[in-house]
């Protein structure tokens, strides 16, 4: 029984991997709804991201966009500009595929360090504006490098994502994630979100914890931007402007901080929720501000604060003969 | 009850997914993307203007394709003139809605963002206002109804030195935007190859800044005879106003940027004898301009202006591509439309081998608030 | 010298709108703990009420800068009523998440109205337009300097509401220990929602000088602006009334001599001075550091 739960996730992904093909090949599911579930799990990437920094380390960002543009073009030019698919036999082209993304993953993940080490010694509000600053002038000097395309957009980027790329990121990505809260450090990072002076006495190094969490989620929206850039085939800066930060920050929110369930189910929602609602036209944003409210009002600490889905908790092993409390 | 409810969700389910399916049988579907809410949504009345009256003119009560009748039936998507969403939007035209060409977008952002995927699916894509030159270069299926900026900056240039006899020129464009961007390096090209100086080059941020004192007090200080302004007209009105407040007294030439009637209202005055160049002019004394605009007017109660114009030539293009092709099919629609050879009211279209268009520009002027016809310039 | 002088102008009139923009959101910040996202689109919907004002009611000047104040002002305390006040005593990022909401909402609802639509619209000259040569040869027009005249006597009425009136004492009480004030008397609610209503009437004439100084209005105009509002009032320390003031006019000022200088980059100044500034005094310039009790 142990050992299923243990790879009950596992099973779980792969099941839902095959379901979706089978689905797609029997034509019930179209290109389209393949391509929103691949937004939605590259959206939950980052989310989850985002939340390490923000759910499970108590910081404030709201520049993980930036990082999702550094990652993106970062991979996009070792596929386009370095490697392009022209000058690569078929077989090595998924090789430098996974190898950009995680290129993408490491440049974003050295931003992250680079931006988090001076700025993680201001508290809340101030260190939310500067993640906001520093994803504004990322953005910025993106446009100013004409070999990326400037304003114009980086185009004929190989459309190399398809469903298994994502769905095994999007498994690995839970995987880190989770063994790492589950470990000394994440319970460090959360000892930083519950009091941080408190920490701060028992030994617990915040600044250490928070910039490594901080690189560790900026990692994570370099990867997500990697398999994005991939995906779409084009990258434009001003997709990835505060707006976008924002709404991974809703995402965040309205699934539940501190939760990995709560990113999921807030990344996929909010992702496919626009696209459903296309026959409101207009309306559909208004609706979705509204919807908000609401969900606040009725629900803040969000649709899983808090809480998660049993099987992503690891059990914790107990020497034998313990009886003792919790 | 929890059951119930359940089935009752499933069949939804399903009713939805195969909902587009239903009525494939004597149907043709076109798609349209536009930006219907975002930043350019009033493009978008203007676009679903022309090509609900391209429809009604073409098709007015179905199109007869190969023999055999079909009702059109048009399917609005909305991108919010982002890239990501107007990818989702060619998705879902292509797959759910299996349309046989796509309408837009407007711009060569997000362009480039959905032709790839009608490229792959072998889907005609006829953008109406893009115009970057990589934008056709994705790939075969992929054409535009606009002319192309390298030819506009050069028309610009080539007015500037030639009319206005001007050989020094100040820039003011938007770095935020390939257009302003694009137009900017093309005329400096041909000005410069036309022995020209560009002696003052000065950029903004992007749509959404208003405060342009700056750069314009740069503008000021240098010895420019005229001021190029290739942007949108909502920021071009503040950027004459402000420029005359300051004490700018040169010329003001632009691009087709800032074809909208609004201009007026937001220069108060300072567009006085402005010029640009456009793609599309309502005055054009040409008998099929003058039928446009007359059904325009009849139909929607406002002149029309270039995005209405056109959408509607990229729909009536689709239209006579199907008959042309002889069947509802993408890929024989693709080369009907390659071939095409049909008048509109921008003149005689047809496709070079890049699947431009060769079209001449206009060059208009404002006088008295309102757009006059200065002089067309071909190819 | 004639050049700095003429940067120092557009500088200044540009600044100060931030710092009254800027004013509304260290006020609400100052005493709920709330980054009122929504705060930029009050500017927007005091821009459109002077518009109609003009043109539906023919209304003058300082009639169509009464109810620009007016309106946001009612409609802000509401917001506070039915979207924060519930959610007060929950976790802080829920209110945040909820202004975002109401933000997007205040977007995007004019828009589906009729009457305003997504469409620009160019405002009414509320001021005749003149322009005066000072001695050294730079330029000051009226627009710019009704800009002036009118923040500075909003921020000089500020802060003579905020310390030297019984309302304003007690503000400045909720907002240094919300507790304690309820326990001395104070009718918490009250005061807040007077701090909304204040915050919301001068981001309302901010957005009708803004107005008539970039005479071109949308529904979405209050997202930048009050943005880099919301830097100012960081940048000056957020919570603190002067800080908002001295931050409004340092962004203004950096922005224009910074775009004078490198044009492609000048919009982005704003951001690398808060950031420099942020470095070297965490809290602001004239934030107060909390010190944190064990």
């Amino acid at each position: 029984m142990d050992t299923l739960r243990k790879y009950l996730p596992i099973l779980g992904l792969a099941a839902f991997y095959v379901l979706v093909m089978a689905l797609r090949k029997a034509g019930v599911l179209t290109s389209y709804y393949v391509q929103i579930l691949m937004f939605a799990m590259i959206n939950c990437m980052v989310t989850l991201g985002l939340n390490l920094i923000n759910g499970f380390t108590g910081q404030f960002s709201i520049g993980q966009a930036g990082f999702v543009a550094v990652g993106g073009y970062t991979s996009a030019a070792v596929t386009t500009l370095l490697l392009p698919s022209s000058v690569l036999v078929p077989a090595l082209r998924p090789l430098v595929f996974l190898l950009s993304v995680f290129i993408g993953g490491i440049v974003a993940g050295i931003f992250g360090y680079l931006i988090g080490k001076p700025s993680l010694r201001l508290k809340g509000d101030y260190l939310a504006i500067v993640t906001l600053a520093f994803g504004e002038i990322i953005r910025s000097l993106i446009r100013l490098i004409p070999q990326v395309g400037g304003p114009r957009g980086f185009s004929g980027i190989p459309r190399y994502s398809n469903l298994l790329w994502i769905v095994l990121f999007f498994g690995g990505t839970i995987w880190v994630l989770r063994n790492y809260i589950y470990s000394s450090f994440g319970r460090a990072c959360i000892a930083c979100r519950e009091d941080e002076l408190a920490a701060g006495t028992m030994g617990v190094d915040t600044t250490k914890y928070k910039v490594m969490a901080f690189t560790i989620g900026s990692a994570i929206a370099g990867v997500a931007g990697g398999l994005l850039a991939h995906l779409l085939g084009y990258l434009h800066p001003d997709q990835f402007n505060y707006l976008k930060s924002i709404d991974f920050l809703v995402y965040l929110y309205a699934g539940g901080a501190g939760s990995m369930t709560g990113s999921i189910m807030g990344a996929t929602l909010l992702t496919i929720l626009p696209e459903m609602l296309r026959f409101l036209s207009g309306w559909r944003l208004v609706i979705y501000g509204i919807a908000l409210v609401f969900l606040m009002l009725f629900r803040p600490q969000g649709i899983y604060g808090g809480k998660e889905l049993p099987f992503l908790v690891p059990k914790i092993r107990r020497p034998e003969g313990y009886e003792g409390g919790q | 009850m929890k059951r119930n409810l359940l089935l009752s969700l499933c069949a939804l389910l399903v009713v939805t997914l195969f909902g587009g399916m239903a009525f494939a049988a004597d149907q043709i579907k076109i798609g349209v993307v536009a930006p219907i809410t975002g930043q350019n949504a009033i493009g978008g009345q203007y676009i679903k203007n022309g090509v609900e009256l391209a429809v009604k003119e073409f098709a007015p009560d179905g199109l007869e394709v190969g023999g055999k009748k079909y009702e059109v039936k048009v399917i609005f998507e909305d991108n919010e003139n982002k890239p990501d969403i107007t990818a989702n939007a060619f998705r879902k035209l292509i797959d759910q809605n299996e349309v046989v060409a796509i309408v837009g977008p407007d711009a060569s952002s997000t362009s480039l963002a959905g032709g790839p995927i009608a490229q792959t699916a072998e889907v005609p894509v006829v953008t109406t206002f893009a115009t970057n030159p990589k934008v056709t270069q994705v790939g075969d299926y992929i054409f535009r109804a606009c002319f192309i900026d390298p030819f506009q900056g050069s028309v610009m240039a080539k007015y500037v030195m030639e009319n206005l006899k001007a050989t020094k020129a100040a820039i003011l464009y938007n770095n935020g935007n390939d257009f302003s961007k694009g137009l900017t390096e093309f005329f400096k090209q041909s000005f410069e190859a036309m022995g020209g100086k560009v002696v003052a080059l000065e950029a903004y941020g992007g749509s959404d800044i208003r405060d342009f004192n700056a750069q314009l007090n740069n503008i000021k200080a240098s010895d420019a005879e005229v001021l190029y302004l290739p942007n949108a007209f909502f920021e071009t009105g503040l950027q004459m106003n402000q420029a005359r407040k300051a004490g700018i007294t040169v010329p003001f030439v632009g691009g087709d940027g800032w074809d909208s009637p609004d201009l007026p209202k937001i220069a108060a005055g300072a567009e006085e004898g402005a010029a640009f160049t456009a793609a599309f002019s309502h005055e054009a004394q040409r008998p099929e301009v003058q039928a446009f605009v007359e059904k325009y007017k009849e139909n929607y109660g406002t002149v029309p202006n270039s995005n209405a114009v056109l959408s509607y030539e990229a729909t009536a293009i689709v239209l006579k591509g199907l008959k042309d092709a002889g069947k509802v099919e993408g890929p024989a629609l693709r080369d009907a439309i390659a071939a095409i050879d049909i008048d509109l009211p921008s003149g005689k279209i047809k496709f070079d081998e890049n699947r431009n268009p060769q079209k001449a520009a206009v060059i208009m002027q404002f006088t008295g608030g309102n757009t006059t016809y200065v002089t067309t310039i071909n190819p | 010298m004639r050049e700095t002088l003429q940067l120092l102008i557009y500088g200044v009139q540009l600044g100060v709108i931030y710092a009254l923009i800027a004013l509304g959101y260290t006020m609400v910040y100052g005493i709920i703990n709330l980054i009122n996202f929504a705060h930029g689109d009050l500017v927007m919907i005091g821009a459109f009420v002077a518009y109609f004002a003009a043109e539906l009611l023919g209304a003058n000047f300082p009639l169509a800068i009464f109810l620009a104040m007016l309106i946001p002002a009612c409609l802000s305390v509401a917001i506070e009523r039915l979207a924060y006040r519930p959610l007060r005593n929950k976790p802080r990022l829920s209110a945040l998440i909820t202004a975002i909401g109401v933000s997007i909402f205040l977007e995007n609802f004019p828009r589906m109205l009729p009457f305003i639509g997504p469409n620009y619209r160019p405002f009414p000259m509320l001021i005749p337009f003149k322009n005066f040569t000072l001695p050294t040869g730079a330029v000051l027009n009226s627009i710019q300097i009704v800009n002036i005249l009118v923040s500075v006597a909003l921020m000089v009425a500020l802060t003579y509401i905020v310390h030297r009136t019984k309302v304003g004492r007690a503000m400045r009480a909720v907002s240094f220990n919300k507790d304690a004030a309820s326990l001395m008397g104070i009718n918490v609610n009250r005061i807040i929602a007077v701090t909304f209503f204040l915050g919301a009437a001068l981001a309302g004439a901010g957005g009708v000088l803004y107005s008539m100084t970039y005479p071109m209005i949308d529904v979405l105009m209050g997202i930048w602006l009050g943005t880099k509002a919301f830097i100012a009032a960081v940048l000056g320390g957020i919570g603190s009334v002067p800080g908002a003031m001295l931050g409004g006019l340092i962004m203004g000022i950096c922005e224009v001599v910074a775009t004078a200088l490198y044009s492609e980059l000048g919009y982005g100044s704003g951001f690398v001075i808060l950031i420099l500034i942020l470095l070297f005094r965490p809290a602001g310039l004239l934030g107060k550091v909390k010190i944190e009790k064990v």
